[in-house]
């Protein structure tokens, strides 16, 4: 065995010439050592040799017959015919830079829109949730309000129904708080958890990263407070401490000790994305996190906090026998304890009677499963269609190329060629297209995931910095749209390949004239396929897009002139649970050490400015009139709508806002003396209309603490006016601030902004965070970053999916223009011969331009026509299966589509047509 | 009849390590002539024998001054000469019986 294994690999290791010389020399010795005993016979050295070739034959073909018998000869051999078959195919593209260029874009663009699309999709909301989900069933509550919603229930029905039950599954149900202050050794920051019963992870089945994960005995009234984290708070927040097991951190300002980490991957059971929630807590911890826990497990009340209810069925027990029992438990339920009404003021929402209709449904086929809720399978579905355009042009391309091939095929085949040859032939080229397609797939899709984290990256950790998300080319979809496209483009080819292998030699060749006259119908059948299948795959887009996304309004984004160079922290004192005495001197710490620190020209405390509407605890609302139309009075009840600013003397100056009148705040206007404001100008306008504002009197109804939404009514005198906030032509809340001194009002979420010296403010955001936390290490940012980006942050994500799903239609249709044209033009320029003969017999130009356009233009009506009907056919199937309605295809979709395909079908008749008339009837009869 | 050429070489070297042509020569002489090899068949057969292992090669100069690959047999090939030749007796034995019988 070893021997022959030496043997084998001293075969292999003279490499290639030894392999191939070796025999040769042998048999030559043979030859030589046979004339050697011809010439002794008699014969002359020149008849000798002869003799003795002739005798021994073809040395070629023993020396071939030697090669293929060898181990690896065979596998040689073969790997030979298909070098060879790829020179020859990549010459054969060469030859056609036109065709393959097109081919490897469209290829290029398919594969990597769709590997980018789907990466960033599997990064945000695909990936495996990190827990085994066969036979997980969630609770659903629907209402008759909304029959299609999942509402969430409160704790003593989940109590209630957990006792009347008498089989599987047993339940266990989670409640989720968002911004609660988690803070660890080193930072502190607003976080998501959940408060889960003991059974929880039990009945998920989570093994713990670290530690342990939550158990029953946890979630016991009276319990010692646990917390497991998340994976990612605990890499980001904890430094991914491997020794964080054991130690006291706060949440919500309680001491919990921290018993495990879960695994990667794991948020939850319903969460989409990773890194939403933090931790997990139980939910005997609930009272002492959030009001809205107060006396939630008393039977009278039902309120409190929505709780979702799930558990596992297990065989042999069934998701129906189980759905059986929760219902019959739900009617009973509803007959003990009706739940409340609806309270409405629309009469008709306030008599829909309330049940519980509770149901289990399976959790991946909840809309919790992004790839099973409707939005989730619309977007899936985007990509795709843009890789069936492009396959679909692609198997064009190479149907209608193989089809002018008829003769080279047949002189191949004449020559000898067999039919397994040819086909490999044609495979080769498909192959080659594929492997460059592949690699502008690659690129593409690189660069898409690029454009995407730069324009995402910044507002995604705005929004939620503890979101990680691993930004990637997945190679598994890479794989998967490439072989589909490879797929597409192999059957194209096989199929003419086949088809024109089977044709008889002789007919070919000697019918080759008739061959290759254009067979118009044919095509053009091919042509109306085409238009068809794109049109239908267009318009299904558009109607997707339309069903996932409605353009945010661009009139909301905020002119942020000036915002670039400014840092923004907002800390939510009021949630933290520090007063007022521990914030004014915690902004004062940190606006002190932020205005000596380098790189900053100037920081100033501000609660926020009216513009950060979207940020939660943004600017606080207030409503303001004057004392001749008193609140009461007025017929709106409450005055007008304005945000409120607290800020400090020199914030005007940080923020750059310049004044318009009057004077701004002083050193005067402190705690105790006169209330003092100032107002943006269009503030004033409303109020005062054309009248001077300043001097002027204003009764200003401010909310002073979000949570118990108390409103104070001050009396304030207007001591000047400046200028909006970004400028610009804006929306109305923009333009009226109302700015009150700090020393005057305090707001419960307060922030500090700080100026730059240079155009970036990104430089001193962690200036600004470093300070916040050594102030105070219980502080935790509500927002932190570069202003615009706050301000504009979520209208940047809404525009970024907007956007780019409207190209991605976009994309479909260029693809199926550009296919359109390709395989026409190719069509229309075959038709050269016969517009020749045409012009020969007699026919003018005007009259070969018509022809041709008639022709060209009628298997695009043909197609878009077929396009409609597909796609309205396709529309109304997938319409069953949504309860959301998708809109109609209309005028403005179907001339969408229609108009640039005939332009398209336009400029691939003229160009080719305006040659073919060109030509002159000698050369063209001559060419017949 | 397959696998009768290699039995065949296997037998012309069991005399002594010689080269393809020799081997050629040496079948000739065994066979009387009765048999015609093709001399293109041959060398596929060596190889073939080569790679089983039945056989080793060398490359030396032969009686005619030339160079030219040598086969031997290895202990192998002697085994399997033996085998085949057993074997190759009963067949020949069985058949003719068969042939031969009359009933």
């Amino acid at each position: 065995m070893f021997k022959r294994l030496t043997r084998f690999l001293a075969a292999l290791r003279p490499g290639r010439r030894r392999f191939e010389r070796e025999p040769i020399d042998e048999l030559r010795a043979h030859i030589d050592h046979r004339a050697d005993d011809l010439e002794r016979a008699g014969l002359s050295r020149p008849e000798a040799h002869r003799r003795a070739r002739v005798e021994f034959g073809a040395v070629e073909a023993v020396r071939d017959q030697i090669r293929t018998s060898r181990p690896l000869g065979r596998l040689r051999r073969s790997a030979g015919a298909a070098m060879s078959d790829l020179a020859i195919a990549a010459r054969r593209l060469r030859q056609a830079p036109a065709f393959t260029v097109f081919a490897v874009i469209t290829l290029g663009l398919g594969i990597g829109v769709a590997t980018a699309a789907y990466s960033g999709m599997y990064a945000f909301a695909l990936r495996p949730r990190a827990f085994d989900t066969r036979g997980v069933v969630l609770l659903n509550q629907t209402t008759a309000r909304d029959p299609t919603d999942a509402v969430p229930i409160t704790w003593v029905d989940f109590e209630d129904l957990r006792s009347q039950q008498r089989s599987a599954p047993p339940l266990a149900a989670w409640t989720g708080l968002s911004g609660v202050p988690l803070t660890s050794p080193s930072q502190s920051n607003l976080a998501g958890i959940e408060l889960v019963t003991g059974n929880y992870f039990q009945t998920l089945g989570v093994r713990p990263a670290l530690g342990r994960m939550l158990q029953p005995t946890d979630d016991i009234p009276g319990a010692a407070p646990v917390a497991v984290l998340a994976d990612s708070a605990w890499r980001v927040q904890f430094d991914a401490d491997p020794d964080v097991v054991g130690t006291v951190s706060r949440i919500g300002g309680v001491a919990v000790e921290i018993v495990g980490v879960a695994p990667p991957g794991f948020r939850g059971v319903t969460s989409a994305a990773v890194g939403i929630n933090a931790a997990w807590v139980p939910v005997s911890l609930g009272p002492a996190l959030s009001p809205r826990f107060e006396s939630f497990r008393d039977p009278a009340r039902r309120a409190g906090p929505a709780f979702r209810a799930f558990g596992r069925v297990r065989p042999p027990a069934t998701i129906e026998a189980a759905t059986a029992e929760v219902r019959t438990i739900s009617a009973r339920l509803d007959t003990t304890t009706p739940l409340p009404r609806y309270q409405s003021a629309d009469p008709a929402v306030a008599a829909l009677p309330r049940t519980r209709n509770w149901s289990l449904i399976s959790l991946d086929e909840s809309s919790a499963s992004f790839s099973a809720s409707e939005a989730g399978r619309m977007v899936l579905a985007l990509p795709v269609l843009v890789l069936l355009v492009a396959c679909t042009n692609l198997a064009n391309l190479f149907l209608s190329r193989s089809t002018t091939r008829r003769q080279e095929i047949a002189v191949r085949a004449a020559l000898g060629a067999s039919r397994a040859q040819l086909v490999r032939l044609e495979m080769s080229e498909a192959a080659l297209v594929g492997a460059a397609g592949g690699l502008v797939g690659g690129l593409v899709a690189h660069g898409v995931m690029t454009w995407a984290m730069g324009v995402l990256g910044e507002p995604l950790a705005v929004l939620t910095p503890q979101l990680t998300l691993l930004w990637r080319i997945e190679p598994m979809f890479f794989a998967a749209t490439g072989a589909g496209a490879l797929l597409s483009m192999v059957v194209a080819g096989l199929i003419p390949a086949l088809h024109l292998t089977r044709s008889h030699v002789g007919r070919a060749l000697t019918v080759d004239t008739m061959a290759s006259l254009p067979r118009w119908r044919g095509r053009s059948n091919l042509i109306a396929l085409q238009v068809g299948v794109s049109v239908a795959l267009f318009l299904i887009t558009a109607v997707s897009v339309r069903f996932v996304v409605k353009p945010p309004d661009d009139r909301n984004l905020v002119p942020t002139a000036g915002f670039e160079r400014l840092a923004v922290a907002t800390v939510p004192f009021g949630r933290l649970g520090i007063d007022e005495a521990r914030a004014r001197e915690t902004l004062d710490t940190i606006v002190a050490a932020v205005r000596t620190a380098p790189g900053v020209d100037a920081a100033s405390i501000v609660s926020g400015l009216p513009d950060f509407r979207f940020v939660r605890g943004g600017a606080a609302a207030a409503f303001l009139t004057t004392p001749e139309k008193p609140f009461d009075a007025d017929p709106t009840g409450r005055g007008v709508r304005a945000g409120l600013v607290s800020a400090s003397p020199d914030a005007f100056a940080t923020v750059g806002v310049p004044l318009v009148a009057g004077r701004l705040f002083g050193v005067g206007d402190v705690a105790g003396a006169p209330r003092v404001i100032v107002l943006s100008e269009g503030l004033a306008a409303q109020l005062f209309e054309s009248g001077p504002a300043v001097g002027r009197l204003v009764l200003v109804s401010a909310e002073a603490d979000a949570a118990t939404a108390a409103w104070t009514t001050v009396e304030a005198t207007v001591i000047g006016v400046v200028g909006n906030v970004g400028g610009g032509p804006d929306p109305w809340n923009r333009r009226r601030a109302v700015w009150m001194p700090f020393a005057q009002q305090y707001v419960p979420t307060m922030g500090v902004f700080a100026r730059s010296k240079d155009e970036d403010a990104r430089s001193i955001v962690t200036v600004l965070s470093d300070a916040m936390r050594r102030a105070d290490p219980d502080v935790a940012a509500l927002a932190i970053g570069r202003a615009d980006i706050i301000v504009n942050g979520p209208l940047v994500f809404l525009r970024f999916i907007a956007t780019s799903a409207g190209s991605l239609g976009t994309l479909a249709l260029a693809l199926a223009m550009a296919g359109l044209y390709g395989v026409l033009s190719h069509v229309v320029s075959r038709r050269r011969r016969e517009m020749g003969l045409r012009i020969a017999l007699g026919a003018d130009r005007a009259r070969i331009l018509r022809l041709i356009f008639r022709g060209g233009f009628r298997p695009v009506l043909e197609g878009i026509f077929i396009g409609y009907g597909v796609a309205w056919v396709l529309r109304q199937l997938v319409q069953v299966g949504f309860t959301g309605s998708l809109s109609a295809i209309d005028v403005a979709m179907v001339s969408s589509a229609a108009v640039p395909m005939l332009g398209a079908a336009a400029i691939a008749c003229y160009l080719p047509a305006r040659r073919a008339a060109r030509v002159d009837p000698n050369v063209a009869l001559k060419d017949l | 009849v397959p696998g009768t050429l290699e039995l065949l070489i296997l037998k012309t070297l069991s005399l002594g390590e010689r080269h393809g042509y020799g081997v050629l020569l040496r079948l000739q002489q065994l066979t009387g002539g009765a048999l015609t090899i093709e001399q293109g068949a041959l060398y596929p057969a060596l190889h073939r024998l080569e790679r089983q292992g039945l056989v080793d090669t060398e490359w030396g100069i032969s009686e005619n001054n030339r160079r030219a690959k040598y086969y031997r047999l290895t202990a192998e090939g002697r085994k399997r000469l033996r085998e085949e030749t057993d074997d190759w007796n009963r067949v020949v034995g069985i058949m003719a019986a068969a042939l031969l019988s009359r009933d």
